[in-house]
């Protein structure tokens, strides 16, 4: 397990950027939902949130934010120490509980449906 | 709500009420839940009048309870009075009190803002050093804790059910073997947070169980996470905060016990639930109950709406005029409903109880959960109220085929129809 610096650059910039908007972070390892979030977020013209991700080859806009691997660590492994924010949504595969990814795999979602559940209260 | 943390709530109260004079103040709720309720019924208790309840979610505007409509958060700068900063007071129960602060005083509301209940440990929405500082050293207790676990259980497998409620225990529990089964674990521990969720367990079978405290154990969920212990699984439905299982039901329904199957343990929908086992202890004063001439009342639930008494009076009535004698289930100080008798037996001598008696009659709660499979007749009544901030009804999600009746209390019931 890595020690975790007090306050990484990343969290300082995150702790700013929540005061006026919320942060996705996107942990999947898959790049495939990254582009329904995308989609869906800009339909519905959210200008107060931004999804970041850490995914080469996807470029930047008014909401996806590419990160390097090492700050989207950083801000993960703030996020597993504590719920810090309420403005901050982590969309994860993990094994350790329930995510709605397996409301998907079990056709209770579509995938559709999946991303708009993820992104209901924004 | 948890005796605790109503405790609690009586605590925080009562000492606002001598800071100030509550009586005088138009006092405000924020969140419409559960544990809002219970504390509109706690402040009703004390001769406090609740003005009404704050909530941002369009579905649950003009709710009224008890007098107290539910409305949107800037109508409180309306109905606060002349000067709200002294005329009001704003009271949360919510984890969200932080993000209700911010919002309250965002709408220009600068009248007192009181959390009454601190629910969730998992949370703190702040990035100060001492915050993060005090969250290590409480992420570093849960580790030790879940040293000494492995210890005591080397190599198995650890389960944390991180609630204290009967029906999630016993969901969890039912789908355990098939989530094993899929996942190639051999042994388990189960961790829970009291005596009673270890017995819904032991229901299905002899699995090892440890009991702590809750926040022992919100500390070694929390390190597990941090760690991102593969060796472990958190079986619940919506704690703590990673999980957003919730978020489905504000577009569909999905009944709590498919939940368990499919979101928190991500198994086919046609999964098959194991049953409670056939040899289970029977309460020592069994003999007593008339076999199949009595019903077992069970009004009482911690985390639930409680039903009129009225409904429960006339029900007493009603079957003890047939000739059933009438027992009400009660633990600890509970008293038994007026023309009953007081029984208590534990979660697993439970079902020989209401076999013997012959008809259940209980608020939905994690009990009836328990006796899904009993042979006798069941009756479930469901106060009327959403699942958490979903549109849709306890009925909706908590349904239980097994039961004979599922009745929602809106109107009156004709027991003699049942």
């Amino acid at each position: 397990m890595s020690e975790l610096a007090y306050k990484p650059e990343i969290i300082f910039q995150l702790e700013n950027l929540l005061k006026t908007k919320r942060v996705i972070v996107y942990a999947c390892e898959q790049p495939k939902y990254l582009h329904l979030f995308g989609k869906e977020l800009k339909e519905r013209r959210y200008d107060g949130v931004e999804l970041w991700h850490s995914i080469d080859r996807v470029p930047d806009d008014e909401i996806l934010k590419k990160k390097t691997q090492q700050q989207v660590d950083e801000v993960l492994e703030m996020y597993r120490l504590y719920d810090f924010s309420d403005r901050i949504m982590v969309i994860d595969e993990s094994d350790q509980y329930g995510t709605l990814f397996n409301y998907v795999t079990n056709g209770l979602l579509s995938d559709v449906e999946m991303v708009e559940a993820y992104l209901t209260d924004l | 709500m948890e005796k605790k943390l109503y405790a609690e709530m009586i605590r925080n109260v009562d000492d606002l009420s001598n800071e100030m004079n509550l009586a005088s103040k138009r006092i405000f709720l924020f969140g419409h839940c559960n544990a809002t309720l219970e504390l509109a019924d706690f402040l009703d208790s004390r001769g406090f009048k609740t003005t009404a309840i704050l909530d941002n979610s369009a579905s649950k505007q003009g709710i009224n309870y008890k007098g107290a409509d539910v409305v949107y958060p800037q109508d409180i700068m309306r109905m606060a009075g002349k000067d709200p900063s002294t005329d009001s007071v704003v009271l949360i129960t919510s984890r969200f009190y932080a993000s209700m602060l911010i919002q309250l005083r965002d709408i220009g509301y600068k009248g007192i803002v009181r959390k009454v209940i601190d629910y969730n440990t998992y949370a703190e929405y702040s990035l100060t050093e001492e915050t993060i500082l005090r969250m290590k050293k409480r992420e570093r207790r849960g580790n030790e804790l879940l040293a000494a676990l492995s210890n005591k259980y080397p190599g198995q497998f650890k389960l944390f059910c991180p609630l204290n409620a009967l029906g999630d225990i016993y969901f969890m529990s039912s789908y355990w073997k098939s989530f094993a089964e899929k996942r190639g674990i051999e042994k388990a521990v189960f961790c829970v947070t009291g005596k009673a969720l270890a017995d819904v367990i032991r229901l299905f079978d002899d699995y090892p169980v440890e009991v702590y405290e809750q926040k022992e154990l919100d500390s070694m969920i929390q390190s597990a996470i941090y760690t991102k212990d593969k060796n472990c699984f958190i079986a619940h439905q919506d704690r703590p905060y990673v999980v957003n299982l919730g978020k489905a039901l504000y577009s569909k329904k999905i009944p709590l016990d498919q939940i368990y199957c499919c979101g928190v343990f991500g198994l086919p929908a046609d999964t098959k639930p194991e049953t409670p086992r056939k040899d289970l202890p029977e309460y020592i004063g069994l003999s007593d109950i008339p076999e199949g001439r009595a019903v077992i009342f069970s009004p009482y639930a911690k985390s639930v709406v409680a039903i009129p008494d009225k409904v429960w009076e006339e029900a007493v009535v009603y079957f003890s005029g047939k000739g059933f004698k009438c027992y009400t289930n009660v633990i600890g100080d509970e008293k038994p409903l007026v023309g009953t008798e007081a029984v208590s037996p534990s979660i697993v001598e439970m079902r020989s109880v209401v076999e013997r008696a012959g008809t259940f009659v209980g608020i939905r709660s994690g009990l009836c959960d328990i006796l899904r499979e009993s042979r006798a007749k069941k009756i479930a009544l469901y106060p009327d109220y959403n699942y958490c901030d979903t549109k849709w009804k306890a009925i909706d999600m908590y349904h239980i085929d097994q039961f004979e009746y599922n009745l929602s209390v809106t109107e009156e019931i004709e027991w003699e129809k049942l």
